[in-house]
């Protein structure tokens, strides 16, 4: 048969099968890379930005993406073992930061901030950690144990439930003006590099989060902690039976998870400057779609969508709401994160790169 | 081969593929309107998987499926059941925490009448229609032989009532071919002679065409008019019951011969005295 | 995929039990750090102004007191399920009770002595007074003190597990009527007031910030003594069919009659539970009925909100000037619309994944509704001011109780539609496909068809409370959409049951009430639903008030 008569047949085959909310569907596809192609366009018309622009864009974009994929291990490793989405991590990632704050405050009461960073920023970020794991702990504790062996939506509730805790408890706690943390010695200096000025805690920002992901991804891939979890994310019920201790798994998952989003906390504010106790809800929902978008449960591609939601952040208002001659398009940055989570549960949810699992056991 | 007017379901080189796994490779199925229809055939082989495809449950790779002559293949399981096909499972998938009464209603579902503005107004229309949606499903659920039980929760139910509520919410759709996924499993032979009866009464009173897995060899030579037998993803063997129980690789496969059987009977008594 | 089990969870608290002493440190220490945590939080320094009992006990000092008091009765529980006698196990309760109270006042004496306010806000002055009962403040003296109170405190709680069930109920009962009267002593001082021939009861019963020592006693005596006689009349047997109707008659007799014979202040807040039990009910067609977790509700709020301001303002960005009763069905209408519109894109996306979709589109449509993009057209953070009240024939509806009673009509119209909806074939269906979405759809069910209906009648109810709303405040901003408005929703619903109507009332009046009478809550008010839903969710997954599990006789 000739191929457009295959083609023709597809088609009417595509026809026979749909209904009307495949075309809704398709409908919606179409819209999006319309309004995307037109951005683009008009952006590229408007020309308001520079090449040296867009080049310090994309250097935001990857420290920014880093902190993301920070955030989204988490989510991503807690997904693999239980199968249920962590509604409070952000919030971890919050309290994990205001961690880092008073042990930076603390270094710089005594002086050494300024003096010797360097030495002062691992001190920082292992506070950090270790008040990030503490939380996810509780967390699992109160939100995830009970409910291991009950299939509802109870985990979804108590995690919710739990966010708003720590979210005005902190609040409570350390008030609810911004804060910043203190100075970084000569880590908060400038540098250039091929005409482009970038900031320094962004470099450090960056590595950090580099070493920390490339650690994660050893520990999983050559411990037998890491070969533990791979087994119980794959086979909760294989793994019980051979002789795998399932709820330690679940709570050392937890504990990383945490701790890398402590470490992203700590990041984010040097990065940022200012913390609040309102950070974790954007940078979880965030963090959720860069998980999301990698395909969930799997830990590359928490990396890939944490960096590719980053880019996507920093670059889409020069290189797509510029497009549409909206006033003030910075308002909508976060708009682009949103979207593009909703476009990747409703059209993909497998994400980038695939999910680990084999099929969800709906 | 039979006409094909003579089939109510003619499933022609079905395939299914799970990523590498072949499930189901270019299996035919020929079930004559108003007989009943029997698929046995090894763990593994196939079966639930096919039934999958039919339902659209799964989607098949290949092949097509055609309900007296019109295709159904691929499409959306609602519509399947609205041309007439209905199904149990396996493992008893009931609404545990509706009453056997409410299971029912919900299969009435699709041929109730009432709209949204019906029953928002509570009219005469909505009166009419769910009076006798449940004096229909009184009846089903007398006619499966749990009458009594109809306010009870369905998780409370023995399970050989809960498989007899499920038969009868999927009557309930008013189905030309009802599909049976192992209805015996986990009965004793007394309840395997209940079902056949039942299954004979659909079968005659109702006028639905049965389409059944089944392991419990009595109950399906005693009941079918045709036999399917599948191993490995493929059709081994299709014939009559006779035929089938005789077939030099059915048995090989499957079944197992008398003299097979009673050796292995014998070898287990020796084990048994020794140890 | 998951559907939401709305019988009881079998979870139970599974531990190791320890010997008694430690289970009793233990029970102490939990004492202490909870009373630590509510101290730090800051919570105290508002309790401080009310009082329970005028000038002999705060708020703040009672709930010091009750965390101790339940770490003794917990010690005390403990040990007698390992066979001790009374006198042993009040012991085991006066050593939680001790532990506790050493834990707190070492805190309080950190607190005091020590500069912690750049890093934890709450440690100042003010809360070390606020939970000194006798001595000076931050003193050795107001530490020995506090522990006393604290092993004290204990002993009473142990004594209290020890009495016998109806006895101990009774004492319960009059501790409660007694915080209750304290702390609702606006609502009820109120009542006094305005109730004929009982205005001169007032002053006898109420001081300015809480109850007075005599009436105190009668008010806690009396209540537990009635405890104790109804606990031993001869019960007549009653049909639970027949209970649940007298308890839903008391419901509707309370909802009316209450906000009539209290003050303004109470009717204001009668107005913000009434649209709120409107929203829920909303999202229970959505989430209780069919099982889908929209987290993006508060969207459907803002939809009929801006309808109606666009429709019934002067400001000059609207379209139309309508009527008050033209432009609200007008906004349901939208706001359905909207809802098939939210829905339509999310259809096939299930559970957990759901409730994260949804939320998406929630903030997007919330970032673009405060945007200066779409100031031209919805007023970008100013909102859209000067929504006219609405008026049938010569008289305008301007006091909250009168609104009240206008939200209270709705709520019966929606709640007679959605109980119609529940009890046919609409229902049906919902409750399958929260059951086993695939079976359903394998009996015929549409899951499109019933999932968008879902979406088009919950968003109606949520955009009838929106243009009511817009209609009460007179102006809308779009600062008063934010997420927390679907998590209210959402946690009114888990907390009152799911699926339930009277649940939806239950649940308001506790979370929409509570924090607007006790204005203690304030800013706590999110903490407070945070832990009433983990609470919740351990102890009593259905709810308050649940759903009744279908039960129906066999002759319907």
């Amino acid at each position: 048969m000739a191929p457009r008569h295959e083609r023709l047949e597809a088609l009417a085959e595509w026809r026979r099968q749909s209904t009307w909310v495949d075309g809704v569907l398709l409908a919606i596809r179409l819209g999006v890379a319309a309004t995307i192609l037109v951005g683009f366009g008009g952006s590229l018309v408007a020309g308001t930005y520079s090449i040296g622009n867009i080049a310090s864009f994309v250097v935001f974009g990857l420290t920014i993406g880093c902190i993301y994929a920070l955030v989204a291990l988490g989510y991503t490793m807690v997904y693999g073992i239980l199968r249920m989405i962590n509604f409070a991590h952000g919030d971890v990632m919050m309290v994990g930061s205001f961690g880092g704050l008073f042990a930076a405050d603390a270094l710089s009461g005594a002086g050494v901030l300024e003096a010797a960073p360097l030495l002062s920023l691992p001190l920082v970020v292992a506070a950090g950690m270790v008040v990030g794991a503490g939380v996810a702990l509780g967390v699992e504790r109160i939100a995830y144990r009970p409910f291991l062996h009950v299939r509802s939506l109870a985990p979804l509730i108590c995690a919710i439930g739990m966010s708003f805790v720590l979210q005005y408890a902190a609040r409570g706690l350390f008030g609810s003006r911004n804060r910043a943390y203190p100075g970084f010695g000569w880590m908060e200096r400038t540098f250039e590099v091929g005409g482009l000025t970038i900031p320094m805690l962004q470099v450090v920002a960056f590595v950090a989060a580099g070493v920390m992901l490339a650690g994660l991804l050893a520990v999983v891939r050559l411990t037998r902690l890491g070969r533990a979890m791979r087994a119980v994310a794959e086979d909760r019920d294989a793994a019980a039976l051979v002789g795998i201790d399932v709820g330690r798994v679940i709570v050392a998952t937890f504990a990383i998870g945490g701790a890398m989003a402590g470490v992203a906390g700590v990041l984010y504010a040097l990065v940022f400057k200012q913390i609040t106790v309102f950070l974790g809800f954007s940078l979880g929902i965030k963090g959720f779609a860069a998980a999301i978008l990698g395909g969930i449960g799997n830990l590359p591609g928490a990396l890939v969508g944490g960096l590719v939601l980053g880019l996507a952040e920093a670059l889409g208002p020069a290189l797509l709401l510029e497009g549409f001659a909206l006033p003030a398009p910075y308002q909508f940055k976060d708009v682009i994160g949103y979207a593009m989570l909703v476009m990747v549960l409703i059209f993909r949810p497998q994400g980038l790169l695939g999910e680990r699992l084999a099929d969800k056991r709906a | 081969m039979p006409d094909p007017s003579d089939l109510l379901l003619d499933v022609r080189a079905l395939g299914k593929r799970f990523g590498g796994l072949v499930a189901v490779r270019e299996v035919d199925l020929a079930v004559r309107r108003g007989s009943v229809h029997a698929i046995i055939g090894p763990n593994g082989a196939g079966k639930t998987t096919a039934f999958n495809c039919i339902t659209s449950f799964v989607k098949p790779t290949s092949g097509r499926i055609l309900l007296d002559g019109e295709r159904i293949d691929g499409l959306a399981p609602h519509r399947i059941a609205a041309h007439g096909v209905a199904r149990t499972y396996q493992n008893v998938r009931l609404f545990a925490n509706m009453t056997a009464i409410e299971n029912v209603l919900v299969g009435e579902h699709l041929r109730l009448r009432t709209s949204f503005l019906d029953i928002v107004l509570r009219n005469g229309r909505f009166h009419r229609e769910e009076t006798a949606a449940r004096a229909r499903a009184r009846d089903l659920l007398d006619f499966v032989g749990i009458g009594p039980r109809a306010g009870l929760l369905a998780r409370a139910m023995p399970y050989g009532d809960q498989r007899r509520l499920e038969i009868a919410r999927a009557l309930a759709t008013r189905p030309r071919l009802l599909m049976l996924d192992e209805p015996a499993a986990g009965m004793n032979p007394a309840e395997g002679m209940a079902l056949v009866r039942l299954i004979e009464r659909i079968r005659d009173d109702l006028g639905v065409t049965v389409l059944l897995i089944e392991h419990h060899m009595r109950v399906v030579m005693a009941i079918s008019e045709r036999i399917t037998v599948f191993d490995r993803g493929a059709v081994l063997a299709e014939g009559a019951p006779n035929d089938i129980q005789n077939d030099d690789r059915v048995i090989a496969a499957y079944l197992g011969t008398r003299s097979t059987q009673e050796a292995h009977a014998v070898k287990l008594r020796a084990e048994a005295r020794t140890a | 995929m998951s559907s939401f089990d709305i019988v009881t969870s079998s979870f139970r608290i599974h531990r190791r039990r320890g010997h008694a002493v430690a289970e009793a440190v233990r029970a102490g220490a939990f004492a202490g750090a909870a009373a630590i945590a509510f101290a730090l939080v800051g919570a105290y320094l508002i309790m401080d102004r009310r009082f329970v009992v005028e000038d002999i006990i705060t708020l703040a000092q009672t709930v010091v007191l009750l965390f101790v008091l339940g770490g003794g009765h917990a010690a005390a529980r403990s040990a007698a399920r390992d066979g001790a006698t009374a006198a042993t196990a009040i012991g085991f309760g006066a050593l939680a009770g001790l532990v506790a109270g050493l834990l707190f006042a070492a805190a309080i004496l950190l607190v005091a002595h020590v500069g912690l306010r750049s890093h934890l806000v709450a440690a100042s002055p003010m809360l070390v007074r606020a939970v000194t009962f006798l001595g000076a403040p931050g003193s050795a003296v107001a530490a020995a003190v506090l522990v006393t109170a604290g092993t004290a405190a204990g002993s009473v709680g142990a004594a209290a597990a020890m009495l016998r069930a109806d006895r101990r109920t009774a004492v319960l009962i009059g501790l409660a009527a007694l915080l209750g009267a304290g702390l609702f002593r606006d609502v009820f001082a109120g009542l006094l007031h305005n109730l004929p021939g009982l205005a001169a009861l007032e002053p006898m019963v109420f001081g300015v910030g809480g109850v007075t020592p005599v009436a105190a006693a009668v008010i806690a005596v009396g209540a537990a003594g009635l405890s104790l006689v109804l606990h031993h009349r001869r019960r007549p047997p009653i049909a639970a069919s027949t209970r649940r109707r007298i308890e839903g008659v008391l419901l509707v007799v309370l909802l009316v009659l209450v906000p009539l014979v209290t003050d303004a202040f109470v009717a204001q807040v009668a107005m913000l539970v009434g649209l709120y039990v409107l929203m829920a009910m909303g999202l229970n067609i959505e989430l209780g009925l069919a099982g889908l977790v929209d987290l993006g509700f508060v969207a459907f709020f803002a939809v009929g909100a801006y309808t109606m301001a666009l429709a019934c303002s002067s400001d000059p960005r609207a379209a139309v000037h309508l009527s008050f009763w033209l432009a609200l069905p007008l906004a349901t209408t939208i706001a359905a619309v909207a809802g098939l519109l939210f829905g339509l894109p999310v259809l096939r996306v299930r559970g957990d994944y759901l409730a994260m979709a949804t939320l998406g589109l929630g903030e997007i449509v919330r970032v673009l509704v405060v945007s200066d993009a779409m100031k031209p057209y919805l007023g970008g953070s100013q909102g859209i001011i000067e929504i006219a009240r609405p008026s049938l024939g010569g008289w305008t509806l301007d006091t909250p109780l009168q609104f009240y009673f206008l939200a209270l009509i709705l709520a019966a119209l929606v709640g007679l539609v959605s109980w119609r909806l529940q009890h046919s074939r609409i229902g049906r269906a919902w409750l399958a496909i929260r059951e086993d979405e695939d079976v359903a759809q394998a009996l015929g069910i549409d899951l499109v068809a019933a999932k968008l209906l879902a979406y088009t009648v919950g968003a109606a109810f949520a955009g009838m409370a929106g243009a009511v709303f817009a209609a009460l405040i007179g102006s809308v901003y779009p600062h008063s959409f934010q997420l927390a408005i679907s998590i209210n929703v959402l946690a009114i619903l888990v907390i009152g049951g799911l699926g339930s109507l009277p649940g939806v009332v239950v649940g308001s009046l506790v979370l929409i009430g509570l924090p607007e009478l006790l204005r203690e809550f304030g800013e706590f008010r999110y903490l407070f639903y945070g832990i009433a839903l983990v609470v919740t969710m351990h102890l009593k997954t259905e709810g308050l008030w649940p759903a009744v599990a279908r039960q129906e006789a066999t002759d319907a």
